[in-house]
């Protein structure tokens, strides 16, 4: 049923897409599933998944999601969705300068239909990558992302997630990996009303230096960063008031990420990071690189989290995580004068599942979370959630 | 099948192949290589299961696993060939032949994964487990 689909997905691609128009086409079935020109191996997959989320009181499980104090009259919120389903073509091409590997993947996390009738979700771009010896160029994952995270079905509250153009080299080793790589630069800074800005001034990319071990005993990944924030001649965050002045500032961070193997098929796992204007690289843009003066003038503010959880194998197919995890931030009270209630402060989640892999590629799995979210006016809300999740990739 | 096939190696590592392990030191290190290669069968098994992983992150994880498995299953041959055997030169000779089979196609593993060919790993792995269960057949008791 497997190589069917597969099959099916390849043809369609080869008709609607006329790929390979002018080269004799090869399908091969022995073992696995390919569609093949004289150099080229294109293959196709994804994923099928389903999310199963009660929520109480109705929010959503993240650094800037949870809604405040007591949600009168609601008491929770039932929600099944597709829409986190993937699909995915990579090509694997050999040229006179060694294998060129090439990746468009896709989600269902677009524009949004209505949940009365059809529950439409546009698709919507994850990856365009292609990697040729040591360089690769496109869209995909920051090198600053930690490289080893919890093994959790929801997003881990802390999550250093970024996915955007970039141009990388790797050198990898048996033991060891290096990256560098350049990012798009995206400064954010939150002004005096609480609102955050992207002031579209930037000048340099993010340079990023990455640098991971893989012992015996487990991984362990290291990001670097630098990154310099810019404003010239700003809109602030009323839409109308623009800035007579130019700014910048210097930010970085780092980010520690990894794996300790404990016993038999456990390990721990765990994150830390800390930065100053690091921003958007932790806990989906709930904090600001910094903030900004109704004069122009930017000030850097510091950002920081971890996580750290316990995985435990029931057996082969059976495992469970639990997991904390934590990000915070230190907002510059100086400049932020109005809407505090809006300027996200902390957050902490703790998380418990277990996953069921029935079958190689499957999962069946429930997990529980309790989180609580603080914004600098000292308010708090807290979210409690259950997931249930059935994934399929192919 | 990525089970039957570390539970193969296992039996295998662990019987070193041979009704005649009289060899404790050898078995022993039989013992720690198959631990390994377990090890790494469970790390490609999850790998699936990654977040912040493209697609073709996962492939050069599976890659860099495959070449560990190889490098792993290329030392194993070898160490294999260092067992006590009985004096029935047609059964050593016989014996040896998998042993080399082993070693071949721990090789094309490597080969294989260096060339990023990951899609033809699995049918790889399945050679291995055949190479395992045929050596057990004739020598295991």
């Amino acid at each position: 049923m497997k190589t069917n689909l597969k099959k099916s997905l390849l043809f369609s691609l080869l008709l609607s897409l006329n790929l390979f128009a002018n080269e004799e086409i090869v399908i091969i079935q022995k073992d696995s599933l390919e569609l093949k020109t004289k150099n080229t191996v294109l293959s196709v997959g994804g994923r099928v998944q389903l999310d199963t989320e009660y929520a109480w009181p109705k929010g959503i499980h993240s650094a800037k999601g949870i809604v405040l104090g007591e949600s009168v009259g609601e008491s929770g919120h039932l929600n099944f969705t597709a829409k986190n389903s993937r699909l995915w073509v990579k090509t694997r091409t050999h040229s006179e300068l060694g294998v060129v590997r090439a990746l468009i993947e896709t989600d269902f996390k677009g524009v949004e239909g209505t949940q009365t009738n059809t529950n439409s979700h546009g698709i919507r771009l994850r990856h365009a990558f292609v990697e040729l010896q040591n360089w690769g160029a496109g869209q995909t994952n920051s090198a600053f992302n930690a490289d080893t995270t919890l093994d959790i079905l929801l997003t881990a509250i802390n999550d250093t997630l970024v996915r955007q153009p970039l141009i990388r080299y790797q050198y990898d080793t048996t033991l060891f990996n290096y990256t560098i790589s350049f990012e798009q630069p995206e400064s954010t800074l939150i002004d005096s009303s609480g609102v955050i800005i992207t002031p579209q001034d930037d000048v340099v990319p993010d340079i990023i230096n990455r640098f991971i071990y893989y012992p015996k005993w487990g991984q362990l990944a290291l990001s670097v960063m630098g990154r310099y924030i810019n404003q010239d001649h700003a809109v602030l965050g009323d839409g109308i008031t623009q800035l007579n002045s130019r700014d910048s500032a210097f930010g970085y961070g780092a980010n520690l990420s990894g794996k300790i193997k404990v016993f038999n098929l456990d390990d721990i796992r765990f994150a830390s990071h800390y930065g100053k204007g690091v921003g958007r690289y932790l806990a989906y843009n709930a904090y600001a690189a910094g903030s900004i003066s109704d004069e122009g003038k930017i000030t850097l503010q510091p950002s920081f989290g971890g996580d750290i959880g316990y995985r435990h194998f029931w057996n082969n197919k059976l495992r469970t995580t639990i997991a904390y995890s934590y990000a915070a931030t230190k907002n510059n009270l100086d400049d932020i004068k109005l809407n505090l209630n809006k300027v996200n402060k902390s957050v902490h989640s703790s998380q418990i599942n277990l996953i069921w892999t029935p079958i190689k590629n499957s999962l069946l799995g429930i997990e529980y979370a309790y989180a609580k979210r603080k914004v600098e006016s000292g308010e708090d809300g807290e979210i409690k959630m259950v997931n249930i999740m059935i994934r399929y990739d192919f | 099948m990525i089970k039957t096939l570390s539970t193969a190696l296992v039996i295998l590592f662990l019987s070193g192949c041979s009704q005649q392990t009289s060899s404790l030191t050898v078995s022993q290190e039989h013992t720690v290589m198959s631990n390994e290669l377990k090890s790494i069968m469970h790390e490609m098994n999850m790998i699936i299961y990654n977040k912040n992983h493209s697609e073709l992150d996962r492939d050069n994880l599976r890659r860099r696993e495959a070449m560990n498995l190889g490098v792993n299953i290329k030392k194993l041959s070898n160490k294999i060939k260092d067992l006590n055997l009985d004096k029935n030169i047609k059964k050593k000779t016989q014996f040896n032949n998998y042993a080399n089979e082993l070693y071949k196609k721990g090789d094309t593993i490597y080969t294989l994964a260096y060339n990023y060919e990951i899609d033809k790993l699995e049918a790889s792995y399945q050679n291995i487990e055949k190479t395992c269960t045929a050596c057990h057949n004739k020598f295991r008791k």
